[in-house]
């Protein structure tokens, strides 16, 4: 048995067979909510009003 | 897609599919309200029309993909001359409660069949268990050993079990890139149901190699060893049919591709870097984790700038299905949830136009069945809101003017909406045996029959999956959580009971919705029968379709010809099953490489 940290850092008690190899990578969160004033016409119309992409 | 992964592909086909859909949904809804205006236009005919409008929009929007697909043939990507991979890939199992003895005879299996390629050391396994039940984990760890020791797996194969099941399956997945990734050019996500042929895991990596701007490579999995008469219709429709739409998907996809959750290779760094998703604000089923978490992690990759593509071109990428309608529903259940779910994300910044649309494709066609029963409900409602005839509309003109007779626009528009509905399919049926692809299926007299027959079983069961799907959309809608139910994999036959248990719910609304429109507008009668039929005798459709397919009927490819790694896998299975070492041998498991389109 081994203790590895979990996704939001606590700890998660890990049975494992075979060693995973140890090489870990950070995994920033993304940003997925919408900016205060992003409205469906911006979302979809983006060139019309340089906004979105 | 392959053949057409070009922008500017991608661009004319989606105009193309959008204008078609436009064109066909408009000129329905003018059908539908000219009809409505026969005998003055009330409240009602709007309604009814503006739900034939989306109705039509969205059967034509599926009709053009069909179509599209058609206009081209699966092509593999030009690439340089194979010389070995210089890569490392792991290839991801996450399992949940699962059989451990049938999911490792899968790993077993592809094992064997990577070492047929000779490139097994480029690739790892690493079973990433998130099972509940000690039992069942115990039972994973003793099977582990067993596995390793008789594969020789030593340092290629891994097991590990979270205790804290965070973020479902990508929250597994991204657990062990944050612990391994860095191990890893690629990963090879799949299910504990998927199965591989080395040599397609080998073609994979190599086409990641030879793209570097290549995030995501999905192959087009095929459903197999379906038993059950609903599961073998569902088989020969996702051999048959599928893979024509799906062609015609990735033509308006272009590099924005799709992302099932399995049988895909990803490329670690572009992965970790732009796929960490986060906890939506508020609770589930709105909130809280990303349940249909593979779509939006195609969407985060295109938004990075890395290509996710579609090569439909691949063989030998296997997943299995669900036996029976009520297993489906379950299935369909969590499906829902996660793509109404998806709502919150149409606005997210930075994501692609086409990402944004394929969110509210995914929402529409949970949705679209409430289309029509908005318009079923209205119809049978419609006679309350007609005005009366007014026969004398010219003042001081002395002779009635009777309403003229629009009957015929009705029917023109129910032709039309049954010509999207079926006419795509009967498309592909010429197309496959024009082609020739039919003989794959038994021969073209079997795959037309099939074919028919399917539309017959589609026919049945759409009402009953329809009411399955409204339920599970409301369910949602009134803040539900559906959870994270354990699959059902293997024999799934259900009795009458357990039928009966399942959608007595659909039956009392078949009956009283019947009683309603009888007593409301028994004009309409007859055609809401091929609806509340199916409904009303909704436990004997589950069951009966539950049942072991003992016909030709349905016939598909791999069932005439199984594949090297099913053949392996069956070998390994039974072997493990009867308390034998499994038979791999290098005599024993001569593999040989699978056609790639």
């Amino acid at each position: 048995m081994t203790t590895a940290q979990s996704n939001d850092g606590s700890d998660n008690q890990q049975a494992e067979k075979g060693a995973l190899p140890d090489a870990p990578m950070a995994m920033p969160r993304q940003v997925l909510e919408a900016p205060r004033g992003m409205s469906m016409f911006r979302a979809f119309l983006p060139r019309a009003t340089r906004a979105g992409n | 897609m392959t053949a057409s992964s070009g922008t500017g592909g991608a661009g004319l086909s989606r105009t193309i599919a959008l204008s078609l859909s436009v064109l066909a949904a408009a000129g329905a809804f003018m059908l539908f309200l000219q009809f409505g205006m026969a005998d003055g236009l009330d409240s009602m005919d709007v309604v009814r029309s503006a739900f034939i409008l989306l109705s039509t929009f969205w059967l034509a929007w599926g009709a053009t993909q069909a179509l599209l697909g058609l206009t081209t043939r699966a092509r593999p990507p030009v690439l340089p001359p194979f010389n070995g991979l210089g890569s490392r890939t792991a290839i991801l199992v996450p399992v949940y409660n699962e059989d451990p003895v049938t999911t490792y005879s899968r790993i077993a299996a592809m094992d064997a069949s990577l070492k047929e390629t000779g490139l097994q050391d480029h690739f790892h396994f690493a079973i990433l268990s998130d099972t509940r039940k000690d039992d069942i984990a115990a039972e994973e760890r003793i099977w582990f050993e067993r596995m390793v020791q008789e594969c020789g797996a030593e340092g290629r194969m891994f097991y590990r079990r979270r205790t804290n099941n965070k973020g479902r399956k990508a929250g597994n997945i991204e657990d062990f890139f944050q612990r391994s990734g860095g191990a890893y050019d690629f990963a090879l996500i799949l299910d504990a149901d998927s199965l591989m042929e080395g040599s397609t895991i080998v073609e994979m990596a190599r086409r990641m190699e030879a793209e570097p701007r290549l995030g995501l490579l999905q192959s087009l999995p095929k459903v197999t060893r379906a038993r059950a008469r609903f599961g073998r219709a569902m088989q020969f429709s996702a051999s048959f049919h599928s893979p024509v739409f799906a062609r015609g998907l990735g033509m308006m996809q272009g590099e924005t591709g799709p992302f099932w959750g399995h049988n895909a290779m990803v490329r670690v760094r572009a992965f970790v870097e732009s796929c960490g998703l986060p906890e939506l604000s508020g609770s589930p089923p709105f909130g809280g984790h990303i349940m249909s978490h593979d779509y939006v992690e195609a969407a985060l990759l295109a938004r990075a700038g890395w290509i996710v593509r579609l090569d439909d071109d691949l063989e030998g990428s296997y997943e299995e299905g669900p036996e029976n309608i009520v297993d489906h529903a379950k299935r369909d259940r969590r499906w829902c949830q996660g793509n109404l779910q998806h709502s919150r994300l149409l606005t997210a910044p930075g994501l692609l136009m086409w990402s944004r649309f394929v969110f509210l494709q995914g929402i529409l066609s949970y949705i679209s069945p409430l289309f029509w029963l908005g318009f079923l409900i209205a119809s049978i409602l419609a006679p309350w809101f007609t005005p009366p005839v007014n026969y004398f509309p010219v003042p001081y003109w002395p002779f009635p003017v009777f309403p003229s007779n629009e009957a015929w626009k009705a029917i023109g528009l129910a032709v039309g909406i049954f010509g999207l509905l079926f006419l795509p399919k009967l498309l592909v049926v010429a197309d496959a045996v024009a082609s020739g692809r039919a003989r794959g299926f038994g021969g073209a007299a079997l795959a037309i029959q099939s074919s028919l027959t399917e539309l017959v079983f589609s026919s049945v069961t759409a009402p009953i999956l329809m009411m399955f799907q409204t339920r599970s959309v409301f369910q949602v809608l009134l803040g539900r959580d559906g959870g994270w139910p354990t699959n059902n994999r293997g024999d799934g036959t259900l009795s009458i009971g357990e039928a009966w248990g399942a959608t007595h719910w659909i039956v009392t609304t078949g009956v009283v919705g019947l009683g309603t429109c009888y007593l409301l507008a028994p004009g309409l009668v007859p055609w809401l029968l091929p609806i509340v039929i199916p409904m009303i005798l909704a436990p004997f459709v589950v069951s009966w379709t539950s049942k072991r397919s003992r016909t030709a009927l349905f016939t598909a490819p791999l069932e005439l010809s199984p594949a090297p790694v099913m053949n392996l896998q069956d070998r390994i299975l039974a072997a493990w099953q009867g308390g034998e070492a499994a038979p791999l041998a290098a005599s024993e498991h001569k593999v040989e490489a699978p056609a790639h389109a």
